[in-house]
């Protein structure tokens, strides 16, 4: 029998031939070409502002991560350091902390520049310097006293508007009244750089030092500490807490209304703007329980509050992956219920577990508002030791900067979302990586 | 998998083996019984065929539960076949050296009738080629099989030499006319043991090479 | 009993289910007996009524179509069907004539004494090694390394695996073949010392090489220990148990020896079954 004569008179060679069909074709094909170029388009858009965003945020956090320095031939005699001069050789540590620093500086600025004389003058000389070059210098003297005697050249940090003319070229671009340097400071400073007294180092009292008024002196290392002590109350809370409730809810609880109660509380407190557990933190922490103020550990403690749910969540899902054929073998071969949980399913569940507590506490790092509301904002100088001790975070740390009044703040403030950006994407890229390597187990 | 049908056709050969030797051995008694004209013999025959269609049911039973059990295939299934065929062969020969036992008893209570050199050589062939078809299952060989397929005409034009004959002192000794048609019905069951091994060389021939040749000439000369 | 009126036959009266059950153990020691059992899923009844008993040194065999309850009812002699929620198991089940319910029998023992073979090879996703020596740790089987050692090879000896893998003990039990895999689950099995080994459709995830070396395992296993085996494959059955129950809708149609089965049996439904003019 011929394909004609089967399907009925039509030849199914020339029923998709014809034109209807092929217009057909022409019009679905044109139909998923939109919709590639759709998603295509998407994503560009995406990775462009994300590329955006990045970009811009590097290119104003980038120069906060050098700072300028002057050479200066600084003189360290007893004589000059207004130390009593001790023919037995060494001073006390008293004597040396309570010497005079500024004095050997403002002479060794003096000799490179021996025109300049009237205190109007000299003030704007010295001014070249950071407030905080004496304590350098003291710190270098306390922590090496052979040098008190000696003539030694240092590098010493310089003030944040001499920075800031550095970065800028040393322009006079603009008027002398708008600037905060005179056109006598540039000049010095022109001078400093041809003679090769002038350099930018890397700022690393950026990451070594607290935060100051100072903008040239203040750094990060308070926030880090914050951060870091509170995300460990965070995580020693969540982590225990966490687990337990995903394996219970998981393993042993019975599936009845209550439970499914708790489900979709547990799904909507995770839903819940970081805010509220602020104002939690506030009431009930501080409020009810009279916990100290800025404290690590009541921040901690809130954002446990926080993230427990997503733990408890992610905790659920990983539980869950691990497929029901192993938990019976294991009943099978006479395991009891808890055993089969330690030795079966808590290890496959691990992994996924631990990938989702690094996300949230990425996430938990991030966090501002509730460390605002508690109180984690104020300007804390000293690096926090204990949990108890005044502290702040960094987030907190970027609005606080964010907010003061100095232009070399503004730097910084994006310097420090650098860092925070950079710490959030090794936390996922961690959590990523974990994930990979631990997925094929089955 | 092998284990189970290999064990249950080890039990079917071994039994198949058992019915075959005592198939002889009756058949040789009663021949026996014959040549030496003794009755005692005769009377044993009796028995020993009782043992022989007991084997056949036993048989029965494995080849049934076998099948059931085991589903055989390809030559598995071909041997468990071929030895319940088989075994109905032999347990006709157990019926026919019963039948020629009697004979043996009628010919001892009668004068003695010389018997003619080609019963003998009849008796030797139908012997010789039950023994060869049982050897070529023992070893499953189809060259043995067909030797005794071939003798089949052999064996036919012994026995219709031996009627002949037969009928000849028929006509001249009609005094000895019952035992003359002894030796012929003799000759007839010789022939019929010389069938039964040519049946069971075709069964040979079907487990070896899975060919049917049952009947060839019948069909060959349609 | 209510509910045997599911196939075309009067119920049978209590002494006549008696004298039958007691005949067929005469010919074999009874290892473990289900009398009266009934299971029920919330208001859903699965298994009405049956009385089952597992041999010592024979392999019982339960088969019958999809959904019949076979394996409902295999999953009754571990407890197994404890761990599902809503499942509710009625009537009397003993092992060696101790009641597998009662209070005294801690269900985690039991489970050592009856192993599981499950139809999805399911090896811990540790080493091969572990993996067998897992039951006996945690039971307390084994105290020195030494100990454990002999276990481990014991068991992958009469589990037919130990030549196989003897070199790579610390490969992780995944990384087998189907039918290796399996023969771990059984070596693991094995390794409790159990009294009675359950099977549920242990092959039907095999290719049929594989299968055969499990059929003639089992064989080898009967010797030591107690099989019921569920299959849905009839030949299978036929193979490898020396008795067959032939479940229908939850109702145990028919229970006696292999052979009689295959070859003569006396009701009408188990015939139409095997002979697959049903289902």
């Amino acid at each position: 029998m011929s394909d004609a004569a089967r399907t009925g008179g039509v030849d199914p060679a020339a029923r998709w031939a014809s034109a209807e069909m092929r217009s057909r074709l022409a019009r679905r094909h044109a139909s998923e070409r939109r919709f590639r170029l759709a998603g295509l388009t998407a994503i560009v858009l995406a990775i462009a502002s994300l590329g955006v965003l990045l970009a811009s945020i590097g290119w104003n956090g980038a120069p906060a991560f050098s700072a300028t320095e002057v050479r200066l031939d600084v003189d360290l005699s007893p004589a000059a350091l207004g130390l009593p001069s001790d023919p037995t050789g060494a001073a006390s540590p008293a004597a040396l902390h309570d010497a005079d620093y500024r004095a050997p500086l403002r002479a060794a600025l003096q000799a490179l520049f021996p025109d300049v004389q009237s205190r109007g003058e000299i003030r704007d000389l010295t001014a070249l310097l950071s407030r905080g070059a004496a304590d350098e210098l003291r710190a270098r003297v306390e922590s090496d006293p052979s040098l008190v005697g000696r003539r030694v050249s240092l590098w010493l940090t310089a003030d944040d508007e001499v920075d800031l003319a550095r970065k800028s070229g040393l322009s006079r671009a603009v008027a002398e009244a708008d600037r905060h340097l005179s056109d006598a400071q540039i000049g010095w400073l022109e001078a400093l750089l041809r003679d090769g007294r002038l350099r930018a180092a890397f700022n690393w009292p950026f990451f070594t030092s607290g935060d100051s008024r100072e903008p040239e002196q203040a750094g990060l290392l308070g926030a880090l500490v914050g951060s870091a002590l509170t995300l460990l109350v965070t995580l020693a809370i969540v982590f225990p807490l966490g687990v337990s409730a995903a394996i219970y809810l998981e393993e042993f609880a019975p599936r009845n209304r209550w439970t499914d109660l708790i489900e979709v509380n547990i799904n909507n407190l995770a839903a819940v703007p970081s805010i509220v557990f602020g104002l939690l933190g506030l009431a009930v922490l501080l409020g009810l329980f009279g916990l100290p103020r800025s404290a690590p550990l009541v921040g901690g403690m809130t954002l446990a509050l926080m993230t427990l749910p997503t733990i408890i969540i992610s905790g659920r899902v990983a539980i869950q992956a691990v497929p029901p054929s192993i938990r019976e073998a294991a009943r099978g071969v006479g395991a009891s219920p808890l055993q089969v949980v330690g030795h079966h399913v808590l290890p496959l569940a691990l992994p996924g577990i631990l990938t989702g507590t690094i996300i949230g506490m990425a996430r938990a790092l991030g966090e501002t508002a509730p460390l605002l509301m508690i109180g984690m904002v104020a300007f804390i100088v000293d690096i926090p030791h204990r949990f108890t001790d005044a502290a702040t975070a960094l987030p907190v740390q970027i609005f606080l900067w964010a907010d003061s009044p100095e232009r070399a703040f503004v730097q910084k403030t994006a310097g420090a979302s650098v860092v925070l950006l950079a710490f959030l994407v090794l936390m996922n890229a961690t959590a990523i990586a974990l994930r990979r390597r631990f997925e094929r187990r089955w | 998998m092998s284990r189970f049908i290999e064990t249950h056709i080890e039990g079917l050969r071994e039994r198949l083996f058992r019915m075959g030797g005592r198939a002889e051995a009756i058949m040789d008694k009663a021949l026996r019984a014959v040549w030496e004209r003794d009755s005692s013999l005769a009377d044993e025959v009796k028995g020993d065929d009782i043992e022989i269609d007991r084997l056949e049911i036993s048989i029965d039973e494995a080849v049934l539960k076998a099948l059931a059990l085991q589903a055989p295939v390809a030559e598995d299934l071909r041997e468990v076949l071929a030895i319940k065929m088989i075994a109905t062969d032999l347990e006709r020969v157990g019926d026919l050296a019963r039948n020629v036992a009697k004979i043996a008893r009628r010919l001892s209570a009668q004068p003695e009738l010389p018997l003619p050199a080609s019963v003998t050589t009849l008796a030797r062939a139908a012997q010789g080629a039950l023994r060869r078809a049982l050897d070529a299952f023992s070893h499953t060989d189809p060259d043995l099989a067909r030797g005794v397929l071939d003798e089949d005409d052999a064996i036919d034009r012994m026995q219709d030499e031996v009627v002949q004959t037969m009928l000849r002192e028929l006509g001249s000794h009609p005094e000895s006319a019952s035992q003359e048609l002894d030796v012929i019905m003799l000759a007839k069951h010789l022939e019929r043991v010389g069938d039964h091994a040519t049946n069971i060389a075709e069964d040979v021939i079907l487990v070896a090479e899975a060919r049917n040749v049952k009947h060839a000439a019948k069909l060959a000369s349609r | 009993m209510g509910t045997s009126a599911r196939f075309a036959g009067p119920p049978e009266p209590a002494e006549a289910r008696e004298a039958r059950v007691s005949r067929l153990s005469e010919t074999g020691r009874v290892k473990m007996q289900a009398r009266g059992v009934d299971v029920f899923y919330g208001e859903k009844q699965a298994i009405d009524s049956v009385d089952l008993a597992i041999l010592e040194d024979e392999v019982t065999a339960l088969i019958g179509p999809s959904g019949c309850g076979k394996s409902t009812l295999l999953r009754c002699f571990d407890r197994m069907n404890d761990d599902i929620p809503g499942c509710r198991v009625t009537g009397s089940i003993t092992l060696d004539g101790q009641d597998i319910h009662s209070p005294e029998l801690d269900v985690v023992q039991l489970r050592a004494r009856v192993g599981m073979v499950f139809q999805k090879p399911n090896p811990f996703p540790k080493s091969i090694y572990d993996n067998v020596a897992y039951g006996p740790r945690i039971h307390g089987l084994a105290r020195s390394r030494a100990e454990f050692d002999e276990i481990v090879e014991r068991s992958l000896r009469r589990a037919g695996l130990f030549d196989e893998v003897k070199d790579r003990l610390t490969e992780p039990g995944t990384a087998l073949s189907g039918g290796q895999q399996q023969r771990l689950c059984i070596a693991r099995a094995i390794a409790v010392d159990p009294e009675v080994i359950l099977m549920d459709e242990p092959c039907s995830a095999l290719d049929p090489i594989a299968t055969g070396r499990i059929e003639e395992l089992i064989d080898e296993l009967r010797g030591r220990y107690a099989i019921a085996i569920v299959t849905h494959n009839m030949q299978q059955a036929a193979r490898v148990s020396q008795r067959t129950a032939f479940f229908h809708l939850g109702v145990l149609v028919e229970y006696g020896r292999t052979e009689d089965i295959f070859t003569n049996p006396r009701v009408q439904r188990t015939s139409d079954y095997i002979t697959g003019r049903y289902g």
